[in-house]
């Protein structure tokens, strides 16, 4: 097992290598010269060049690159402001346990629903329980989140007055947000939980527990459940992922000191250093709980470490395309 | 009537299997609604000149915050501009974003996982990686980096969506290429010394096509739902151009008292996202029964 994770921890690096520069190269097509923008109009040559000098912009591109990422990897430093010229590295670094709780959070309820309300639809296929459940989910699945966030503030806040309608002061305030994510990430993971659910309750395995005479319970738990779970896990993953990037809506509407907030301020003062080092953090989140979701294959599926035991990684990359490519018919 | 049935039999027996799935799909009472209601509201989008002839930007400064009435089926905005206009040629840009989007990701990522799937080897390996690199990044987040880097506008907005959207076509097209590339007829077809493109586009694609069509019904409707969180955020289609999201952002400041400003361009985005997502499912149980369950 620490071999398998060793690996993947190795093939993670040149991904978020890969990503860090694609969002580095993105200041490529930026039209205009950031100089020119944040200094304005009035500022002279010689103003733009000690600007471009003393944000390291002068170097060739590559070379930039290297240092801002050698920058991040020894010291921590995300580089400094184009707008105020301070270093960003506490502001983003403090905003990222909030945007990460959430979204943990999140997922964690939409986890949870999902599961009982997929099993619950499964188990009852073909009742009006199986429908309604059906067409709250399809609703859900076609929902924008910031208009959802809207209606619930709308009901909650502004008509019963509940719940308070934005800022992030106490407990009472997690709720709408996670409210928000909650449901509607519930709703994809109860489509996925439902159809997995019925595939492994037809399978040969199941009908052959029956035969013996297993309790329904055990079947459940051992035999469906547990080969339901991979692409529940799956699901989750991506989940999280949307959760993780659909931070910058939700923290919007709610105002919530996170790196959505963040980065939209990054966004409205072009300070671009800001919003790529967001990016950049969000982008790092979503790779390790990716790495967790594989590490969790593995402990559920001992196919999956069988398979990677044999004939190393190339043998367990395929298993896992396969997962993901039923996943995307489901 | 035994005459009739075997009439019937040899019917079916004549069907192709193109004929075989729409007829599934169009016995799919979901997804014909689905249907229905997407083309009403296209219809209604393309015909906003018609429905609303003043324009969406025709400002009546007396009839501001105007509830839902005759005149203004869907009240007035803080400038008096009717809604249902506003509503109407928001639409023609939010549909116009999800098919353009869709189409770009759709033809670079086909083009991609083909070459891929097809040559296999190291070709494979750079586009799979360079693709796992942009798929690190979750599809809102890098809408919003490219959007911010290129600027708003309805081409940078497409474009942004597009590249996002681009990896999972990729990957559904190269997964079924994998597969019958090694099949006795591709084989034949090279041993009669067929152009590489020829043996791509016309023995290997065609299994590519259901998944492909799939995917890209839910990818429509996926980058509507991106576009107008984008324009949401102020980084989509600019003021004062119309679009769904922009409306439900710019009326969230009058929710406590004119809350229909912000229901109305919602339930639009809710109503085609979900008529095209009752589409995709009634289309993917049409044409892979095998996964129907």
């Amino acid at each position: 097992m620490a071999r398998y994770i060793a690996k993947r921890l190795l093939l993670m690096i040149p991904v978020l290598l890969g990503v860090t520069f694609l969002i580095f190269a993105l200041q490529l097509i930026t039209p205009g010269d950031p100089a020119r923008l944040m200094l304005g109009d009035e500022a002279t040559v010689a103003d733009i060049e000690a600007w471009h000098a003393s944000h390291g912009l002068n170097d060739p591109f590559l070379i930039q690159y290297i240092k801002y990422i050698w920058n991040i990897i020894t010291k921590g430093d995300f580089g400094i402001s184009w707008r105020t010229g301070k270093s960003i590295t506490t502001e983003v670094v403090s905003r990222w346990p909030t945007t990460f709780l959430l979204a943990l959070l999140t997922t964690a309820i939409s986890v949870i629903l999902g599961l009982l309300f997929g099993i619950t639809a499964a188990k009852k296929r073909g009742t009006w329980i199986d429908s309604l459940v059906r067409v709250i989910a399809m609703i859900g699945v076609s929902m924008p989140n910031f208009w959802f966030a809207l209606l619930l503030i709308l009901l909650f806040s502004v008509r019963l007055k509940w719940l308070p309608v934005s800022g992030f002061y106490g407990p009472k305030y997690w709720i709408l947000p996670c409210m928000t994510m909650g449901f509607l990430g519930a709703a994809g993971q109860m489509r996925m939980t439902r159809s997995s659910y019925l595939d492994n309750m037809g399978a040969d395995f199941v009908r052959t527990a029956k035969a013996k005479g297993q309790t329904e319970a055990v079947i459940t738990r051992h035999h469906i459940l547990k080969n339901a779970l991979i692409p529940i896990i799956n699901t989750a993953c991506a989940a999280f992922a949307m959760n993780m990037g659909g931070s910058t809506v939700l923290e919007q509407i709610f105002a919530i000191p996170g790196l959505g907030t963040l980065m939209v301020s990054a966004i409205n003062s072009r300070d671009f250093p800001q919003l790529r080092a967001s990016v950049i953090l969000i982008a790092t989140t979503v790779s390790v709980m990716n790495l967790v979701a594989d590490i969790l294959y593995a402990a559920v599926d001992p196919r999956v470490k069988a398979g990677f035991k044999k004939s190393g990684a190339k043998k367990k990359k395929t298993e896992k395309k396969n997962t993901e490519g039923e996943m995307k018919h489901a | 009537m035994p005459k009739n049935t075997a009439a019937a039999e040899a019917e079916v027996k004549r069907r192709s299997m193109f004929q075989e799935s729409m007829h599934r799909l169009v016995q799919n009472k979901l997804a014909m609604t689905g249907l229905f209601i997407l083309v009403i509201i296209t219809v209604l989008c393309l015909c906003a000149g018609i429905i609303c002839p003043e324009g969406y930007d025709h400002q009546d400064v007396l009839n501001k915050f105007v509830g839902p009435c005759r005149e203004y089926p869907f009240g007035t905005d803080s400038l008096g501009r009717s809604m249902l206009a506003r509503i109407l040629y928001g639409g023609r840009n939010s549909l116009k974003i999800g098919v353009m989007a869709t189409a770009f990701s759709g033809v670079v990522g086909t083009v991609l996982g083909a070459v891929a799937g097809f040559y296999g080897g190291r070709v494979d390996n750079i586009i799979m990686r360079t693709l796992d690199i942009f798929s690190a990044i979750p599809n809102m987040l890098m809408a919003i980096a490219v959007s911010s880097a290129l600027g708003g506008g309805l081409i940078n907005c497409i474009i942004a969506i597009a590249i996002s959207g681009t990896p999972q076509i990729a990957r559904t097209v190269r997964a079924p290429i994998l597969a019958v590339k090694e099949q006795e007829y591709v084989e034949a077809a090279r041993e009669i010394d067929a152009s590489d493109a020829r043996i791509i586009f016309r023995h290997v694609l065609p299994n590519v096509l259901s998944p492909l069509i799939v995917t890209l019904t839910s990818q429509v409707a996926a980058s509507i739902l991106v576009a107008t969180a984008l324009s949401f955020l102020g980084l989509g289609i600019q003021p004062p151009e119309p679009e769904w999201g922009a409306l439900i952002s710019n009326s969230r400041q009058y929710i406590r008292e004119y809350p229909f400003l912000v229901t109305f361009p919602g339930l639009a985005i809710a109503l085609t996202v979900l008529s095209m997502n009752l589409f995709g499912d009634g289309l993917r149980d049409a044409l892979d029964p095998k996964l129907k369950n």
